[in-house]
């Protein structure tokens, strides 16, 4: 179902990628873009969550995603029947005019990167995890934020941006970034 | 080799300990190696198992966010185990993620795709593949491959293995040897001290006791049964000895049985012939008298024929008597006081018309004076007649027959010489025997019961004396000479000339009764009777003979004990009692002859005892001596 095809797009990027440099930009953003839904939702399984983070024991965890309508699809597959920590994981598409409300994770898309510092400041250290996919984007109060290294999605951690919103990221996680910031520059 | 060695107890012994220990310790290592073998593959599992889990676990982040240099980071955590050679990741879909191989190692084959959850041996390696997952999802697949050193274990445990067993095995040996010394050594003294009385019968050896166990205690026993199975031993042995020596003489005494019984067929076979050898001549002549009655020179021969036959068979019959009393040892001597002269006189008589008949030539020397003797004189009679009958018997015509009698320091000496056939030196000593006859062919020539020289020797015995024959051989004569203490007086008087038979005196008419039921006995008695002129009356039963005696008034009776109606005693004592004062001569005439026949006689009153058949003689000088 959702793991074949993840899996087959795993093999195809890791395998062909090199073979085949040259590939129609769309269909190289189509499994980029498959990548980053799929470890979008794994960062989920290594974040500590705290209670106070859910409006409700039964809420479900949410993924809000500002900016990147075509990953938010990517990601509502890769979500689906799949849970983080006994939650079920659903995905909200959130507009400029949208409070950033009820969310644990929130996914800025390239587009939306100019608005980061005011989304940033909407959250107020609230314990959100945010990931980017835009160089330098730690710097402005990105958590998490996707590089392209040798044609492979990978990601960079800024980790007091985590600890001041109160999230603990686990360091196995941290073990496979590319890149991780520990203090403040 | 085996039996070989299990043939003695030492060899059981080492081959039992040597056995055992083997046993044991081959029994122990293969438990305890497979047991450890599958320990050791067990634990060697698990942990690889438990590494997998680590390395899994550890690099899902890794497979989560697709970063091989993270997983082999983690892999070449493997470094710190060199017995695993090489290691691999494999991501969910089981192709391969991240790859370990120890330095050194290059020969190492990592598949290009997961295999199943499972480890499998390979030889010398240990391969496994285990699927590692996380709240229920699966991360991925990781594939170890280490050294598996089942082989260099069980190699080492079979070095240590083999070196205990060498060990032990020497230890089993000293053991066994520590056993034969003290279990083996009372029982092979046993066996030597078995082994020894068996060869020499020896049951005085004894087995020395070394310990006080069990072996003592058998050594204790072996010793006292070889003291009972002497004991036993010496009584048997004994036993044995007075057993053979009484089968010894039982043998001897069964074959003497066996010597006399078949001497005794061997007699009374003879006994028949000699009874009818002078039946056919007495018949003859019989028969003579009937038809030639009236030639007096055939009857004469006859008569002299007759009397003759008789004699024999007279003889024969008083031979068997003497032979019965020899047997049932009631030979008694009647010894009285008489004249040597007078005994040889009659044997002489009684010998003559034998020797005269055998045309054989008797030369007679006798001491001069006369010689008293205390004998029987009947029985000594009977010895020299004897004597002369055989010498004549074994002398051919022509021959010579001595007979010398001599007194020596009151000893009497009669020698008996003949030139006749002799006796074989080694038969010497037999012919005393009973029933001896050294000829016993059918067709032999001198006929005889075999009796008279056992019955001479025996008399001479019985009187104290000895007979003795010798012979210098076949053809060269016999000498039987006879030794007997019985001189009373050798006066050195001349003997007196003549004897009694020279002048026979007449005798007296007699009034004679016969009383006999054989009427040809009593008959032809009659007629011997009345031919020497006495009256004669005859009676053929008791009663007729008591009417008789009544009437006939006879001054001498001959009585058969035997008679009918009324028997010989009874009669002589009526007959004593019809008139007790008058003399009667009373002569009782019987076919027994025993002893206690002629007492009974005496008992009943008779004077005199006759045995039939009658001798003329015998009637004459009773007739005589009644007067």
């Amino acid at each position: 179902m959702r793991m074949p095809r993840l899996a087959v797009l795993c093999v195809a990027l890791w395998g062909a990628w090199p073979a085949a440099p040259v590939r129609s930009d769309e269909r190289a953003t189509a499994i980029e873009r498959s990548i980053k839904a799929a470890f979008l939702y794994k960062f989920g399984s290594y974040v500590e969550w705290q209670p106070s983070s859910f409006a409700s024991a039964g809420a479900p965890f949410t993924i809000g995603v500002v900016g990147e309508d075509a990953l938010a699809r990517d990601l509502i597959d890769v979500v689906a029947d799949r849970t983080i920590g006994d939650r079920r994981v659903v995905v909200t598409v959130l507009r400029e005019s949208d409070p950033i409300e009820g969310v644990q994770m929130l996914f800025i898309g390239r587009s939306a990167a100019p608005r980061l510092p005011q989304l940033v400041r909407a959250i107020q250290q609230r314990p959100i995890l945010i990931v980017t996919e835009s160089p330098g984007a730690l710097n402005e109060g990105s958590m998490i934020n996707f590089v392209l290294t040798h044609a492979r999605v990978r990601f960079e951690i800024s980790l007091p941006a985590a600890t001041r919103s109160g999230l603990v990221l686990s360091s196995r996680l941290l073990a496979v970034a590319q890149s991780v910031i520990t203090r403040t520059l | 080799m085996l039996s070989a060695v299990s043939r003695s107890i030492r060899g059981k012994l080492m081959l039992a300990v040597i056995a055992t220990t083997f046993i044991a310790l081959l029994i122990t290592a293969v438990v305890l190696v497979i047991y450890d073998l599958r320990t050791y593959q067990k634990s060697w599992v698990a942990d690889l198992i438990t590494q997998a889990e680590i390395i899994g676990r550890a690099s899902g982040a890794a497979l989560d966010f697709n970063d091989p240099e993270a997983a082999e980071q983690n892999l070449q955590l493997l470094k710190v185990r060199p017995k695993i050679t090489a290691g691999a990741l494999y991501d969910a879909d089981g192709a391969l993620f991240a790859t370990y191989t120890r330095e050194g190692v290059t020969d190492v084959f990592l598949p290009e795709r997961a295999g199943p959850d499972g480890y499998r041996i390979e030889g010398n390696q240990i391969v496994l593949f285990h699927r590692v997952s996380d709240n229920g999802v699966w991360l991925g697949t990781v594939h170890l491959r280490a050294q598996y050193e089942m082989l260099e274990r069980l190699r080492g445990y079979l070095a240590i293995v083999g070196g205990i067993l060498i060990v032990s095995l020497l230890v089993a040996v000293l053991l066994s040897y520590w056993l034969q010394a003290s279990v083996t050594r009372p029982i092979l003294a046993i066996s030597d001290v078995a082994h020894r009385v068996k060869e020499r019968r020896d049951f005085s050896l004894r087995v020395a006791k070394t310990t006080e166990d069990e072996l003592g205690y058998l050594v204790d026993s072996f010793n006292d049964m070889l003291t009972e199975v002497g004991n036993r031993a010496q009584a048997l042995e004994t036993t044995n000895r007075s057993l053979e020596h009484e089968m010894a003489i039982r043998q001897d005494a069964e074959r003497a049985l066996l010597i006399a019984d078949q001497r005794k067929d061997e007699f009374l076979a003879t006994l028949a012939h000699e009874l009818r050898n002078p039946l056919a001549p007495l018949r003859n002549a019989l028969e003579i008298l009937r038809s030639h009655g009236h030639d007096t020179e055939a009857s004469s021969a006859a008569r002299d024929i007759m009397d003759r036959q008789l004699r024999q068979l007279v003889r024969l019959v008083d031979d068997l008597l003497d032979v019965s009393r020899i047997t049932t040892g009631k030979l008694t001597l009647r010894p009285e006081s008489v004249a040597l002269q007078s005994v040889v006189q009659s044997a002489l008589d009684a010998a003559s018309p034998f020797i005269e008949a055998r045309k054989v030539e008797l030369s007679v020397s006798m001491p001069a004076a006369p010689v008293q003797l205390f004998v029987d004189a009947t029985r000594l009679a009977q010895v020299f007649l004897n004597l002369l009958h055989n010498a004549a018997k074994f002398t051919e015509p022509g021959g010579r027959v001595g007979f010398s009698a001599e007194i020596r320091k009151r000893t009497l000496v009669v020698t008996i010489t003949d030139t006749g056939i002799g006796i074989p030196p080694e038969l010497l000593p037999m012919i005393f025997e009973m029933f001896a006859q050294l000829d016993r062919s059918l067709e032999r020539q001198h006929a005889g019961l075999g009796v008279g020289l056992s019955l001479a020797r025996r008399l001479i015995e019985l009187h104290g004396g000895t007979l003795e024959a010798f012979s210098d051989g076949p053809g060269r004569g016999t000498r039987f000479v006879i030794s007997m203490p019985s001189v009373v007086e050798s006066s050195g008087a001349p003997a007196p000339a003549g004897d009694e038979a020279a002048g026979e005196p007449a005798s007296a008419r007699r009034r004679i009764l016969l009383a006999d039921d054989n009427e040809d006995f009593v008959s032809s008695f009659a007629l011997i009777l009345r031919a020497m002129g006495h009256e004669v009356s005859v009676a053929h039963d008791g009663q007729e003979a008591l009417a008789a005696a009544i009437t006939f008034r006879p001054e001498v009776a001959f009585l058969d004990i035997g008679l009918p109606k009324l028997n010989g005693y009874d009669l002589a004592r009526r007959l004593r009692a019809l008139d007790p004062a008058r003399h009667l001569v009373l002569i009782a005439v019987t076919g027994w002859g025993q002893d206690h026949d002629k007492q009974q006689a005496r008992d009943a009153g008779f004077d005199h005892h006759m045995v039939k058949p009658v001798a003329p003689e015998e009637i004459t000088a009773i007739l005589t001596s009644a007067h």
